[in-house]
């Protein structure tokens, strides 16, 4: 029989099954390995609480009492099978882990296998990643991609019926919150140089630069130069402000 | 030395062990806090009893009345422990009456109270008329003689018992880690006797797991299912909601067998409450010194004694649910052995 005779009832993949045992224990270990790993996963009882509460189980095969038991089994075969899609139908609302009775974070345990995935530049992030080249463009030189005027009704039918006549006159509605909650594009893009530097010195030392230029190395190039031009301008600002 | 006892808390374990003291001729004192004797069962009127199937007044009717005949009981009502100096056997003692009593033991039998629903937000307990807890269906068997819907009156086509409501619960933080112990059994019976009564009412057990211990598990798991039909599905409720369209609740749950979501119609549901220290626990537990479970606050026995109806205090004897969730039976039993112990611990002798 193919895939598994409960719970994981996708097969696994021939690329998982092509890849050598070792690698798959390896990428385990990684997973495994990270700090919060203890934090997010205690005993479990298989109460279902996490699942029956999860949005993504709605719609998706996902469950997140399966990560939870894949873990506790220690099924490493399909675990790495899972980081290649299965993990990608979580949205991280974090409901599972509010609600679970034993503490234990799926959601989080979720993040951790991501970030391996994508440290490890898996085939599935790079096609997962895809259709947010413009959004990662605008979250990594700016950080912040969305603005207000870039919400429309139409867009979330799920937003149900009174949304519509929530967007009446909005831009009036908007002008009257009296502070700047990043009314348009054009503000909520808008970043001072110095923040912008401390920005891509966190992606610099964290290994997001690194990691984006394995997963795509065009969107890598076209975000390196707008960060490097930001950073001549600041070391120029800094050699001005110094001769002053 | 002194040579009488105290005992306080007038529910099943109280009543025991004063019953068991005045028939060995001993002077004993009794404080209880509410206005009348029998601790949750009388006082809230429990309907029927696990696991003897059997009426408050059957089973704790005899040992209230035997302990206010007794003419070495001295039972008094509203009153409370306030203080206590000295150590065994020679404690002094210092009543919420005013009065002072020099006593040579203590039995402590201060009980637990019920988990607070409402804690539990996402199972909608005092938001929908129609989710109850089992001490409310309890009343309402006892009370009303009948089962039927808060919101309309009418009776139920489905009836959902929702289980660990406020037990083996990491979310409510440290206190309510542990297992009720009662609340699987009472569910069976309840169910049956729903089934019992109304045929045509379905009723569904969600559980984690059914924890019928011992001689329990074919009186209140499989007799529920096998001969009443009572359902049950292995999943605990996530979340109760209401719908409008039709007027019914919807249990929300995974299936965790079939390994389904679901999300099904309910007109009443029962939530089944985990048991919590009482506020009279809490506060004798800090007058005599006695020690607590860190986490849950229920009084823990002497570490060195094998018997559990040990306190770490010499002369404190512990008895019933202070110590922990427990059945109405184990109850009688530890007041029982609480009261004996009290007894050859004041070194009395008992006449032939």
């Amino acid at each position: 029989m193919e895939g598994h005779p409960y719970g994981y009832n996708i097969p696994i993949s021939e690329k998982t099954k092509e890849v050598p045992w070792e690698e798959k224990v390896r990428v385990y270990e990684e997973v495994k390995s990270d700090f919060r790993f203890k934090e997010f996963l205690f005993g479990c009882l298989n109460c279902g609480v996490c699942t029956a509460s999860c949005p993504s189980n709605r719609f998706f095969d996902y469950s997140p009492r399966e990560i939870v038991q894949r873990f506790l089994e220690e099924d490493v075969e399909v675990i790495y099978d899972m980081m290649h899609e299965y993990i990608w139908a979580c949205s991280q609302c974090f409901t599972c882990w509010i609600r679970c009775p034993f503490v234990n974070n799926p959601g989080g345990l979720v993040i951790i296998m991501r970030e391996v995935a994508v440290r490890n530049a898996f085939e599935a992030t790079k096609d997962l990643l895809k259709p947010y080249g413009r959004v990662l463009l605008k979250v990594m030189t700016t950080g912040n991609q969305l603005s207000a005027d870039m919400l429309q009704p139409d867009f979330f039918p799920d937003w149900g019926p009174k949304m519509q006549d929530n967007m009446e006159n909005i831009r009036a509605k908007r002008m009257a919150i009296p502070f700047d909650v990043g009314k348009s594009v054009k503000t909520a893009w808008e970043v001072s140089l110095e923040t912008a530097i401390e920005m891509y010195t966190i992606w610099r030392e964290t290994g997001i630069f690194e990691m984006l230029e394995k997963l795509d190395p065009n969107l890598y190039n076209v975000i390196m130069d707008i960060v490097e031009e930001n950073e001549e301008r600041w070391e120029e600002l800094m050699e001005e402000e110094e001769e002053e | 030395m002194a040579k009488s006892v105290l005992v306080v808390g007038g529910g099943p374990a109280g009543l025991a062990a004063a019953r068991t003291l005045g028939k060995l001729g001993i002077p004993t004192i009794l404080v209880e806090k509410e206005q009348k004797l029998g601790g949750r069962p009388v006082l809230e009127d429990y309907h029927t009893l696990i696991p003897r199937k059997m009426t408050p007044q059957q089973v704790i009717g005899p040992f209230i009345e035997e302990v206010q005949n007794s003419p070495n009981v001295d039972v008094k009502l509203g009153v409370e422990l306030e203080a206590c100096e000295g150590e065994a056997p020679n404690f002094k003692v210092k009543l919420s009456n005013g009065e002072e009593h020099e006593v040579g033991a203590i039995v402590v039998a201060t009980g637990f109270q019920h988990f607070d629903a409402k804690r539990k937000g996402e199972l909608g307990y005092g938001i929908y008329p129609d989710v109850i807890t089992n001490l409310e269906l309890e009343q309402m068997f006892s009370r009303e003689g009948k089962l039927y819907r808060p919101s309309n009156g009418q009776m139920p086509k489905r009836v959902a018992f929702v289980f660990c409501v406020g037990s083996r619960d990491r979310q409510l933080g440290v206190t309510n880690v542990h297992c009720c112990r009662y609340g699987c059994a009472l569910s069976g019976l309840q169910g049956s006797e729903i089934r019992e009564k109304y045929p045509d009412v379905d009723v569904f057990c969600y559980y984690m797991d059914v924890r019928t211990y011992g001689t329990w598990e074919y009186p209140f798991y499989w007799a529920p299912q096998e001969k009443y039909g009572v359902r049950y599905v292995r999943g605990r409720i996530a979340e109760i909601t209401y719908s409008p369209t039709d007027g019914r609740l919807r249990v929300k749950h995974e299936d965790t067998i079939v390994q389904r979501p679901a999300e099904i119609p309910m007109d009443l549901v029962v939530l089944v409450l985990g048991m919590e220290p009482s506020e009279g626990t809490k506060k004798v537990a800090k007058i005599l010194g006695l020690a607590q479970d860190p986490d849950s606050q229920f009084l823990l026995p002497a570490e060195d004694a094998g018997s559990n109806i040990i306190s770490n205090k010499a002369g404190v004897f512990i008895a019933g649910a202070c110590k922990g969730p427990i059945d109405i039976e184990s109850s009688l039993s530890e007041g029982e052995a609480a009261g004996a112990e009290a007894a050859t611990f004041i070194g009395a002798k008992v006449s032939a």
